[in-house]
């Protein structure tokens, strides 16, 4: 004897198609986003440019000045020093030279390079010149890195956008 | 079954009454899975390995700076990576030998040079990125004639520019002269 369609079914029928579960996909995106925003890097990078001190005419992108204007351009050089040396005229910190202008010393302050005096310096020569755009970089071979990169950053926000990279003797083994 | 046997005995009719289920309404999440979809989308490109090449590689200090130039588009980069005690080369960091090693041992600096010189002509047969850039990836207490050495190597490696990774600080000049005070 044939049973009779349950009324359960036509209502099923009636209800619409099922919405999809969501669920693990959910899971693997709460567990993916976190790892995702831990491997994140948050501190700002940047990059510094480098020039050559020998650079004759090429490189430079074409922003730099033609021939004429380079030949205005003074040879100011910033040294940086980590050694006391007075017999060699040697000193913890910076010595700025500047044609016609007295070499200045900035020895360091409580264990430091003073970067505010020379940030001072480099403001005075920049007032002094306000067309010049070189400058040259002079590190001893045992000066660090970062007061490297920091004298070149103060440099190039000072408006000297050429620094050229010319290090003091480097003799190899 | 209490009340319905108590209220049976006393002759009154059972009433039964059905509990209506009050509908829960599911909650949507469609728009949320949207957000984390972009969300998702953006981190995998952030997270990709051209970027791995600028960020900061695991224990190393790089120093901070104001200023910041940018890489042009038409640049293939060569990582360096300079650690007190070894130089990595290379996005897969490949082991090349002590900052040491590299100012006092001729052959290492020829190893770096051939290395170099690779690199750079395969960047130049490059379509889009034709223009070899050394990308400087140091401690801030290496000493310059380990950088010294890397730039000479560099630039005798056909590179034409060459860029030092740093950390963007527009306040380290401040902080410089309280440390003074």
């Amino acid at each position: 004897m044939p049973y009779r369609p349950s009324a359960g079914r036509n209502q099923r029928l009636a209800g619409g198609p099922k919405e999809p579960d969501l669920v693990p996909i959910m899971n693997l995106f709460l567990t993916i986003i976190p790892f995702m925003l831990y491997m994140l890097v948050i501190t700002q990078l940047a990059l510094i440019a480098l020039n050559f001190a020998p650079s004759g005419g090429g490189g430079g992108g074409g922003q730099g000045p033609g021939g004429d204007a380079k030949a205005e351009e003074k040879k100011i050089e910033v040294y940086i020093m980590n050694q006391d040396a007075p017999d060699r005229g040697l000193i913890r910190g910076f010595e700025v030279r500047e044609p016609g202008m007295e070499n200045i010393k900035v020895p360091f302050v409580n264990g430091n390079y003073d970067f505010v005096r020379l940030d001072q310096i480099l403001k005075d020569i920049r007032a002094r010149n306000p067309e010049q755009r070189e400058i040259n970089v002079s590190p001893y071979p045992d000066v660090l890195y970062g007061p490297l990169i920091q004298t070149i950053d103060l440099s190039k926000s000072n408006g000297f956008i050429n620094v050229m990279f010319k290090p003091t003797d480097v003799g190899y083994i | 079954m209490k009340i319905i046997d108590k209220a049976k005995s006393t002759g009154r009719e059972v009433r039964r009454t059905r509990k209506i289920a009050a509908e829960i309404k599911p909650l949507s999440i469609t728009s949320l899975l949207d957000v984390l979809t972009i969300v998702l989308a953006f981190m995998i490109k952030n997270v990709s390995m051209e970027a791995q090449k600028i960020t900061i590689p695991e224990r190393m200090v790089f120093p901070t700076t104001m200023s910041a130039d940018q890489l042009e588009e038409s640049m293939g980069t060569t990582v360096v990576k300079v650690y007190p005690d070894r130089i990595l080369l290379g996005l897969e960091s490949a082991y090349f030998g002590t900052p040491l090693q590299l100012l006092t041992d001729v052959q290492k600096r020829k190893d770096l040079n051939e290395y170099l010189e690779l690199q750079s002509n395969q960047i130049e047969k490059h379509a889009d990125k034709n223009q070899a850039c050394l990308l400087v990836q140091a401690d801030e207490v290496i000493t310059t004639e380990v950088i010294t050495a890397i730039v000479e190597v560099g630039t005798g490696s056909y590179y034409k520019y060459i860029y030092f990774s740093t950390l963007k600080d527009p306040q380290w000049l401040k902080n410089s002269q309280l440390a003074r005070q």
